[in-house]
């Protein structure tokens, strides 16, 4: 029954994941068993109405939810939470507006040179996430005190229509989109590897100078190789994973190894030496004055190893906590 | 005060005293096992009506702090979770038990108390 269903997800979506299954599980058996238990004949099937006034009277999705959740852990409790969470985002959107018109009016303005826009772009960024912060904690503020003087406790069970439930979330399936542009990328990035190296680099434009700069050593300081593997082994996944629609117990497992592959290819880059360019001069294609070679030099090259370092961290973890779930997903389901 | 707000009062009273009995009457019907409905539906069936919505969170806390335990199973084509007391929640009923009857006497005690002065009362006016 379709409206049980949306019962279910809306309680359980405002339920901690590890609750979630548990919860759904057993509201689905007690929901069924009351329609059982309910006047129609036997094996007919229940009316929207009859399933309607069975959900009003055992209590809307806030209550239910509220009802499984220990309250006083929580620093702004079930009732509260989804109204903090739309005050929060519209907050946010203007104040992206309002940074994001600034911005324009830089841009507008122009720039003299191409490090100008950085420091605009940054400016920009540093200055949305701090006043984002504040806003958040001047939210969290607020929403906690209504929370402790009982703006989220309803004296008594409020009135409220299971038709207005939303609809259900169609079951999650392969992204093949996302997948084939991440192919794509994948090859693109084979090819730039193997084929025109040179034209991984920076491009660098000032009102007196231009050229563009090679990044990165030949043969990308000998990580090349491997991380061709496993460039090619994503690429051969998604296009298994697009034919066959679905996650397959031999793809799981070709998952794991993958993750592997990269992990052991970020943990080499990280422990390695740098693969970026030293000396900026033998690697430029363009008309580059020698200040901003020194500034390449002393400046883009040096942070951009640190950046890419930091990037390769990034996806270290990510890629390890992604091991972990995979194994375990492969554990509790036995393949 | 008005009589609505009366009966509003009232309301919450009565409610207030069965909330503090639905744990002993729970555990009370849990020495043999029940599934959330049967249970819900002998209690309604003695006279202690409780909703769904408090009803499975409560057995949930329960089983959480050791006093139930509970087991899936496939009867009449249906999922049901099977909750019975555990050791712990036997001992804990009984400790329970032991002083629901005490607190009935003394309470008892003070209501025929009340009933006997009031009527004493009457008596004296009259």
């Amino acid at each position: 029954v379709s409206l049980i269903d949306r019962y279910i997800q809306a309680v359980t979506g405002r339920l901690p994941k590890n609750l979630r299954d548990d919860v759904g599980r057993e509201l689905r058996s007690s929901l069924e068993e009351a329609l059982a238990g309910g006047n129609h004949p036997h094996g007919a099937e229940p009316s929207d109405s009859e399933v309607s006034l069975l959900l009003k009277n055992y209590g809307s999705p806030d209550e239910i939810a509220g009802s499984y959740l220990p309250r006083k852990k929580y620093l702004i409790g079930p009732e509260l939470f989804p109204t903090f969470v739309k005050v929060l985002k519209i907050c946010l959107i203007v104040l992206a507006c309002v940074v994001g018109i600034s911005l324009v009016s830089e841009i507008w303005d122009g720039f003299d040179s191409a490090v100008d826009v950085f420091v605009v772009l940054s400016n920009f960024i540093n200055e949305f996430i701090d006043d984002g912060l504040g806003i958040l904690g001047l939210l969290v503020v607020i929403f906690a005190i209504n929370e402790r003087c009982g703006g989220g406790k309803s004296s008594k069970p409020h009135e409220w229509d299971p038709m207005t439930l939303p609809k259900l979330k169609a079951a999650p399936q392969i992204d093949r989109t996302g997948l084939a542009i991440e192919q794509g990328f994948a090859i693109l990035a084979l090819v730039l590897l193997w084929i025109f190296p040179e034209k991984i680099g920076i491009l660098f434009m000032s009102n007196d100078t231009s050229g563009f700069i090679t990044l990165f050593k030949s043969n990308l300081g000998g990580h090349a190789p491997l991380l061709s593997v496993a460039l090619a082994a994503l690429v051969l996944r998604n296009w298994v994973l697009i034919s066959k629609k679905q996650w397959t117990p031999p793809l799981r497992l070709a998952e794991v190894v993958i993750l592997l592959l990269w992990i052991v290819l970020y943990y080499r880059m990280l422990v390695g030496e740098s693969f970026v360019i030293d000396d900026p001069a033998f690697h430029q294609n363009g008309d580059l004055s020698p200040d901003a070679l020194d500034f390449f030099s002393d400046y883009i090259l040096v942070y951009a190893w640190t950046v890419i370092r930091l990037i390769i961290a990034g996806a270290l973890i990510h890629d390890a906590i992604q091991l972990i779930k995979r194994l375990g997903q492969l554990v509790k389901k036995g393949l | 005060m008005d009589n609505e707000s009366n009966i509003k009062h009232l309301e919450s009273m009565i409610q207030d005293i069965r909330r503090g009995t639905l744990v002993l009457a729970i555990l009370s019907q849990l020495a043999q096992e029940h599934y959330g409905y049967s249970l819900r539906e002998e209690l309604a069936r003695q006279g202690h009506s409780i909703k769904e919505g408090t009803l499975y969170p409560l057995l949930r806390r329960l089983e959480s702090q050791g006093l139930l335990t509970s087991r899936w199973e496939i009867a009449d084509n249906r999922n049901r979770r099977y909750y019975r007391l555990s050791v712990t929640g036997r001992d804990t009923y009984h400790r329970l038990r032991t002083e629901w009857h005490i607190l009935a006497r003394t309470m008892d005690g003070l209501l025929s108390d009340g009933d006997t002065s009031k009527s004493g009362n009457k008596g004296d006016s009259s």
